[in-house]
Protein backbone atom coordinates (compact mmCIF):
# COMPACT_ATOMS: atom_id res chain seq x y z
CA UNK A 1 0.00 0.00 0.00
CA UNK A 2 2.92 2.47 -0.42
CA UNK A 3 0.83 3.46 -3.12
CA UNK A 4 -0.94 6.76 -2.99
CA UNK A 5 -3.10 6.31 -5.19
CA UNK A 6 -4.44 2.90 -3.91
CA UNK A 7 -6.21 3.12 -0.77
CA UNK A 8 -8.33 5.77 -2.16
CA UNK A 9 -8.61 3.76 -5.12
CA UNK A 10 -9.76 0.61 -2.69
CA UNK A 11 -12.41 2.58 -0.44
CA UNK A 12 -13.82 4.27 -3.34
CA UNK A 13 -14.05 1.25 -5.36
CA UNK A 14 -15.36 -1.36 -2.55
CA UNK A 15 -17.94 1.18 -1.14
CA UNK A 16 -19.50 1.61 -4.58
CA UNK A 17 -19.00 -1.81 -5.57
CA UNK A 18 -20.77 -3.14 -2.55
CA UNK A 19 -23.37 -0.76 -3.14
CA UNK A 20 -23.91 -2.17 -6.65
CA UNK A 21 -25.28 -4.66 -5.17
CA UNK A 22 -27.29 -4.20 -2.99
CA UNK A 23 -30.81 -4.55 -3.75
CA UNK A 24 -33.01 -1.00 -4.70
CA UNK A 25 -29.65 0.59 -4.30
CA UNK A 26 -28.41 -0.68 -7.05
CA UNK A 27 -30.89 0.95 -9.20
CA UNK A 28 -29.33 4.04 -8.82
CA UNK A 29 -26.98 3.11 -11.29
CA UNK A 30 -29.92 3.70 -13.67
CA UNK A 31 -29.49 7.29 -12.90
CA UNK A 32 -26.41 8.17 -15.24
CA UNK A 33 -24.64 5.12 -14.03
CA UNK A 34 -24.18 7.41 -10.67
CA UNK A 35 -22.81 4.28 -8.44
CA UNK A 36 -19.86 3.70 -10.60
CA UNK A 37 -18.86 7.08 -11.67
CA UNK A 38 -19.32 7.95 -8.18
CA UNK A 39 -16.87 5.37 -6.95
CA UNK A 40 -14.47 7.04 -9.37
CA UNK A 41 -15.12 10.58 -7.96
CA UNK A 42 -14.90 9.61 -4.15
CA UNK A 43 -11.34 7.77 -5.04
CA UNK A 44 -9.94 11.15 -6.04
CA UNK A 45 -11.84 12.96 -3.85
CA UNK A 46 -9.73 11.12 -1.03
CA UNK A 47 -6.15 10.86 -3.38
CA UNK A 48 -6.48 14.81 -3.82
CA UNK A 49 -7.16 15.72 -0.30
CA UNK A 50 -3.81 13.77 0.36
CA UNK A 51 -2.27 15.07 -2.62
CA UNK A 52 -0.11 18.01 -1.95
CA UNK A 53 -1.48 21.36 -3.88
CA UNK A 54 -0.60 21.24 -8.03
CA UNK A 55 -0.78 23.85 -10.48
CA UNK A 56 -2.05 21.98 -13.16
CA UNK A 57 -5.27 19.92 -12.88
CA UNK A 58 -4.00 15.98 -12.29
CA UNK A 59 -6.33 14.89 -14.78
CA UNK A 60 -4.08 11.67 -15.21
CA UNK A 61 -3.74 11.15 -11.84
CA UNK A 62 -7.52 11.14 -11.71
CA UNK A 63 -8.00 8.82 -14.99
CA UNK A 64 -5.28 6.23 -13.00
CA UNK A 65 -7.01 6.39 -9.38
CA UNK A 66 -10.49 6.39 -10.82
CA UNK A 67 -9.52 3.01 -13.26
CA UNK A 68 -8.09 1.31 -10.06
CA UNK A 69 -11.16 2.07 -8.47
CA UNK A 70 -13.29 0.47 -11.22
CA UNK A 71 -11.26 -2.57 -10.78
CA UNK A 72 -11.39 -2.69 -6.72
CA UNK A 73 -15.20 -2.00 -7.55
CA UNK A 74 -15.25 -4.95 -10.18
CA UNK A 75 -13.54 -7.61 -7.24
CA UNK A 76 -16.34 -5.91 -4.32
CA UNK A 77 -19.22 -6.60 -7.14
CA UNK A 78 -18.46 -10.07 -7.99
CA UNK A 79 -17.81 -10.94 -4.38
CA UNK A 80 -21.13 -9.29 -2.61
CA UNK A 81 -23.21 -10.80 -5.61
CA UNK A 82 -21.51 -14.00 -4.36
CA UNK A 83 -22.34 -13.68 -0.97
CA UNK A 84 -25.85 -12.34 -1.75
CA UNK A 85 -26.54 -14.83 -3.40
CA UNK A 86 -25.50 -17.78 -0.90
CA UNK A 87 -27.99 -16.06 1.51
CA UNK A 88 -30.80 -16.45 -1.44
CA UNK A 89 -30.66 -12.41 -2.34
CA UNK A 90 -31.82 -11.71 -5.82
CA UNK A 91 -33.11 -14.71 -6.60
CA UNK A 92 -36.34 -13.33 -7.73
CA UNK A 93 -34.97 -11.23 -9.76
CA UNK A 94 -32.75 -13.90 -11.82
CA UNK A 95 -36.51 -16.05 -11.78
CA UNK A 96 -38.27 -13.05 -13.04
CA UNK A 97 -35.48 -12.66 -16.09
CA UNK A 98 -36.08 -16.34 -16.97
CA UNK A 99 -39.75 -15.75 -16.76
CA UNK A 100 -39.20 -12.78 -19.17
CA UNK A 101 -36.95 -14.44 -21.90
CA UNK A 102 -39.46 -17.78 -21.98
CA UNK A 103 -42.11 -15.21 -22.41
CA UNK A 104 -40.69 -13.35 -25.60
CA UNK A 105 -40.53 -16.95 -27.02
CA UNK A 106 -36.56 -16.66 -27.68
CA UNK A 107 -34.62 -19.55 -26.57
CA UNK A 108 -30.98 -18.46 -25.43
CA UNK A 109 -28.15 -21.03 -25.22
CA UNK A 110 -27.49 -21.88 -22.11
CA UNK A 111 -24.15 -20.30 -21.70
CA UNK A 112 -26.43 -17.14 -21.85
CA UNK A 113 -28.51 -18.01 -19.04
CA UNK A 114 -25.83 -18.80 -16.92
CA UNK A 115 -24.48 -15.49 -17.54
CA UNK A 116 -27.58 -14.14 -16.36
CA UNK A 117 -27.63 -15.80 -13.24
CA UNK A 118 -31.03 -17.76 -14.04
CA UNK A 119 -29.51 -21.22 -13.14
CA UNK A 120 -28.33 -20.03 -9.91
CA UNK A 121 -24.66 -19.39 -8.74
CA UNK A 122 -22.42 -21.30 -11.08
CA UNK A 123 -19.05 -20.64 -12.64
CA UNK A 124 -20.39 -18.87 -15.75
CA UNK A 125 -22.40 -16.31 -13.51
CA UNK A 126 -19.60 -15.37 -11.61
CA UNK A 127 -17.13 -14.77 -14.42
CA UNK A 128 -19.51 -12.99 -16.54
CA UNK A 129 -20.66 -10.88 -13.19
CA UNK A 130 -16.77 -10.08 -13.13
CA UNK A 131 -16.12 -9.64 -16.89
CA UNK A 132 -19.03 -6.82 -17.08
CA UNK A 133 -18.25 -5.47 -13.85
CA UNK A 134 -14.48 -4.91 -14.92
CA UNK A 135 -15.48 -3.22 -18.08
CA UNK A 136 -18.55 -1.26 -17.01
CA UNK A 137 -17.02 -0.15 -13.31
CA UNK A 138 -13.16 0.39 -15.48
CA UNK A 139 -15.06 2.95 -17.70
CA UNK A 140 -17.61 4.80 -15.96
CA UNK A 141 -14.92 4.70 -12.40
CA UNK A 142 -12.37 6.11 -14.82
CA UNK A 143 -14.87 9.09 -15.96
CA UNK A 144 -15.54 9.69 -12.61
CA UNK A 145 -11.85 10.26 -12.03
CA UNK A 146 -11.46 12.24 -14.37
CA UNK A 147 -14.50 14.86 -12.79
CA UNK A 148 -13.47 14.45 -9.55
CA UNK A 149 -9.68 16.03 -10.69
CA UNK A 150 -11.88 18.17 -12.53
CA UNK A 151 -14.06 18.95 -9.11
CA UNK A 152 -11.86 18.36 -6.25
CA UNK A 153 -8.34 19.63 -7.46
CA UNK A 154 -6.51 22.57 -5.08
CA UNK A 155 -4.61 25.11 -7.06
CA UNK A 156 -1.34 25.78 -5.87
CA UNK A 157 -0.86 28.89 -4.04
CA UNK A 158 1.35 31.39 -5.40
CA UNK B 1 -3.91 38.28 -11.16
CA UNK B 2 -5.63 35.18 -10.95
CA UNK B 3 -7.30 35.75 -14.44
CA UNK B 4 -4.56 36.72 -16.18
CA UNK B 5 -2.86 33.37 -14.89
CA UNK B 6 -6.39 31.53 -15.63
CA UNK B 7 -5.98 33.13 -19.52
CA UNK B 8 -2.02 32.22 -19.80
CA UNK B 9 -3.06 28.51 -18.76
CA UNK B 10 -5.57 28.50 -21.11
CA UNK B 11 -3.19 30.05 -24.27
CA UNK B 12 -0.97 26.80 -23.12
CA UNK B 13 -3.76 24.74 -23.25
CA UNK B 14 -4.65 25.97 -26.50
CA UNK B 15 -1.19 25.82 -27.71
CA UNK B 16 -0.83 22.24 -26.51
CA UNK B 17 -4.10 20.97 -28.32
CA UNK B 18 -2.72 23.00 -31.63
CA UNK B 19 0.81 21.93 -31.73
CA UNK B 20 1.00 18.78 -30.07
CA UNK B 21 -1.64 16.16 -31.52
CA UNK B 22 1.19 13.46 -32.50
CA UNK B 23 1.39 12.92 -28.68
CA UNK B 24 -2.32 12.24 -28.06
CA UNK B 25 -3.74 11.49 -31.25
CA UNK B 26 -3.08 7.27 -30.86
CA UNK B 27 -4.82 7.29 -27.46
CA UNK B 28 -7.18 9.72 -28.69
CA UNK B 29 -8.20 7.84 -31.83
CA UNK B 30 -8.60 4.35 -29.28
CA UNK B 31 -10.69 6.68 -27.48
CA UNK B 32 -12.81 7.83 -30.44
CA UNK B 33 -12.66 4.29 -31.47
CA UNK B 34 -14.28 3.51 -27.93
CA UNK B 35 -16.84 5.48 -28.22
CA UNK B 36 -18.14 4.24 -31.27
CA UNK B 37 -18.11 0.40 -29.89
CA UNK B 38 -20.49 1.77 -27.14
CA UNK B 39 -23.06 3.74 -29.81
CA UNK B 40 -23.20 0.26 -32.11
CA UNK B 41 -24.00 -1.85 -28.58
CA UNK B 42 -26.62 0.70 -28.07
CA UNK B 43 -27.99 0.75 -31.42
CA UNK B 44 -27.18 -2.86 -32.08
CA UNK B 45 -29.70 -4.95 -30.07
CA UNK B 46 -32.83 -3.27 -32.90
CA UNK B 47 -30.64 -3.86 -35.88
CA UNK B 48 -29.69 -7.28 -35.20
CA UNK B 49 -33.04 -8.61 -34.06
CA UNK B 50 -34.64 -7.34 -36.94
CA UNK B 51 -32.06 -9.42 -38.85
CA UNK B 52 -33.03 -12.61 -37.22
CA UNK B 53 -29.87 -12.89 -34.85
CA UNK B 54 -31.16 -14.74 -31.69
CA UNK B 55 -29.13 -13.00 -29.18
CA UNK B 56 -29.98 -9.54 -29.74
CA UNK B 57 -31.84 -9.23 -26.16
CA UNK B 58 -28.69 -10.79 -24.71
CA UNK B 59 -26.81 -7.58 -26.72
CA UNK B 60 -29.20 -5.58 -24.86
CA UNK B 61 -28.87 -7.56 -21.25
CA UNK B 62 -25.32 -6.46 -21.28
CA UNK B 63 -25.94 -2.48 -20.23
CA UNK B 64 -28.90 -3.70 -17.69
CA UNK B 65 -26.69 -2.71 -14.83
CA UNK B 66 -25.90 0.95 -16.29
CA UNK B 67 -29.59 1.99 -17.69
CA UNK B 68 -33.09 0.76 -16.45
CA UNK B 69 -34.00 0.06 -20.03
CA UNK B 70 -37.51 0.97 -20.10
CA UNK B 71 -39.05 0.59 -23.33
CA UNK B 72 -41.75 3.18 -23.25
CA UNK B 73 -38.75 6.02 -22.16
CA UNK B 74 -36.19 5.17 -25.04
CA UNK B 75 -35.79 5.72 -28.73
CA UNK B 76 -37.04 2.88 -30.94
CA UNK B 77 -35.34 1.24 -34.13
CA UNK B 78 -37.25 -0.47 -36.06
CA UNK B 79 -39.88 -0.84 -33.79
CA UNK B 80 -37.59 -1.63 -31.15
CA UNK B 81 -36.24 -0.22 -28.43
CA UNK B 82 -32.47 0.94 -28.12
CA UNK B 83 -30.64 -0.72 -25.56
CA UNK B 84 -30.50 2.54 -23.36
CA UNK B 85 -32.97 4.90 -22.07
CA UNK B 86 -33.14 8.80 -24.16
CA UNK B 87 -31.07 10.40 -21.65
CA UNK B 88 -28.59 7.86 -21.98
CA UNK B 89 -28.50 7.80 -25.51
CA UNK B 90 -27.65 11.57 -25.04
CA UNK B 91 -25.20 10.74 -22.51
CA UNK B 92 -23.40 8.54 -24.51
CA UNK B 93 -23.44 10.74 -27.92
CA UNK B 94 -22.96 13.70 -26.50
CA UNK B 95 -19.76 12.61 -24.76
CA UNK B 96 -18.46 10.90 -28.02
CA UNK B 97 -19.41 14.18 -29.89
CA UNK B 98 -17.58 15.65 -27.71
CA UNK B 99 -14.61 13.52 -27.87
CA UNK B 100 -14.39 14.60 -31.72
CA UNK B 101 -15.08 18.30 -31.68
CA UNK B 102 -13.10 19.59 -28.20
CA UNK B 103 -9.96 19.19 -30.81
CA UNK B 104 -11.35 21.12 -33.60
CA UNK B 105 -12.30 24.12 -30.62
CA UNK B 106 -9.44 24.82 -29.32
CA UNK B 107 -10.57 28.23 -27.72
CA UNK B 108 -13.59 27.26 -26.22
CA UNK B 109 -11.32 24.03 -24.48
CA UNK B 110 -8.62 26.31 -23.52
CA UNK B 111 -11.21 28.34 -21.60
CA UNK B 112 -12.70 25.32 -19.96
CA UNK B 113 -9.47 23.59 -19.31
CA UNK B 114 -8.69 26.58 -17.36
CA UNK B 115 -12.07 26.46 -15.26
CA UNK B 116 -12.74 22.72 -14.98
CA UNK B 117 -15.45 22.92 -12.31
CA UNK B 118 -17.95 24.70 -14.75
CA UNK B 119 -18.14 21.14 -16.23
CA UNK B 120 -20.69 20.31 -13.05
CA UNK B 121 -23.00 23.57 -14.86
CA UNK B 122 -23.61 22.05 -17.89
CA UNK B 123 -25.51 19.31 -15.89
CA UNK B 124 -27.40 21.37 -13.65
CA UNK B 125 -30.29 21.43 -16.72
CA UNK B 126 -30.38 17.39 -16.64
CA UNK B 127 -30.55 17.77 -12.86
CA UNK B 128 -33.58 20.31 -13.38
CA UNK B 129 -35.15 18.27 -16.27
CA UNK B 130 -34.85 15.24 -14.05
CA UNK B 131 -36.55 16.84 -11.15
CA UNK B 132 -39.17 18.33 -13.09
CA UNK B 133 -41.45 17.26 -15.80
CA UNK B 134 -39.43 16.01 -19.06
CA UNK B 135 -39.87 14.53 -22.60
CA UNK B 136 -37.73 12.57 -24.75
CA UNK B 137 -36.59 15.16 -26.32
CA UNK B 138 -35.75 17.19 -23.16
CA UNK B 139 -34.37 14.04 -21.84
CA UNK B 140 -32.15 13.26 -24.47
CA UNK B 141 -30.89 16.85 -25.22
CA UNK B 142 -29.95 16.99 -21.84
CA UNK B 143 -28.10 14.34 -21.71
CA UNK B 144 -25.82 15.67 -24.45
CA UNK B 145 -25.70 19.01 -22.85
CA UNK B 146 -24.10 17.25 -19.58
CA UNK B 147 -22.08 14.66 -21.50
CA UNK B 148 -20.25 17.17 -24.23
CA UNK B 149 -17.79 19.13 -21.69
CA UNK B 150 -16.81 15.47 -20.22
CA UNK B 151 -15.68 14.39 -23.26
CA UNK B 152 -12.89 16.93 -22.98
CA UNK B 153 -11.47 15.52 -19.83
CA UNK B 154 -9.78 12.55 -21.27
CA UNK B 155 -8.07 14.32 -24.04
CA UNK B 156 -6.64 16.91 -21.19
CA UNK B 157 -5.55 13.25 -19.63
CA UNK B 158 -3.86 12.22 -22.76
CA UNK B 159 -2.49 15.17 -22.98
CA UNK B 160 -0.72 15.16 -20.09
CA UNK B 161 0.24 11.88 -20.29
CA UNK B 162 2.11 13.07 -23.82
CA UNK B 163 3.59 15.89 -22.37
CA UNK B 164 5.50 13.43 -19.89
CA UNK B 165 6.28 11.48 -23.01
CA UNK B 166 8.20 14.36 -24.50
CA UNK B 167 11.78 13.89 -25.61
CA UNK B 168 14.50 16.04 -23.52
CA UNK B 169 15.20 18.49 -26.32
CA UNK B 170 11.66 19.25 -27.21
CA UNK B 171 10.81 22.85 -26.22
CA UNK B 172 7.60 22.06 -24.40
CA UNK B 173 9.65 19.41 -21.96
CA UNK B 174 9.85 21.60 -18.97
CA UNK B 175 6.00 23.07 -19.09
CA UNK B 176 4.89 19.51 -19.77
CA UNK B 177 6.95 18.21 -16.39
CA UNK B 178 6.28 21.31 -14.37
CA UNK B 179 2.20 20.39 -15.12
CA UNK B 180 2.61 17.41 -12.90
Amino acid sequence: MNNPKMKPALIGGAVFGVLATLPYIQYINAVCCALYIGGGVLAVYLYLKEAPRAEKTPYGDGAVVGALAGLFGAVATTLATIVLRLLGVGEEEAAQALAAVEQSGVELPQFVLDMMGTSGLGVGMVFSTFVMAIILYGIFATIGGLLGAAIFHRKEQN
Amino acid sequence: MVRARRQREGARAAARFAAEPAHASRGTSVLSLACLCALALVVAPPLLGAAGWPYADALRWLLHSVCHQLPERSFHLLGEPLAVCHRCTGLYLGFALGVAAWPLLPALSARLAARPRCIVLFAVPLAIDWLIGNSAGSRFATGMVAAFPVGLLPLLALNQHGSRRLPPDHPDYKQGASQQ
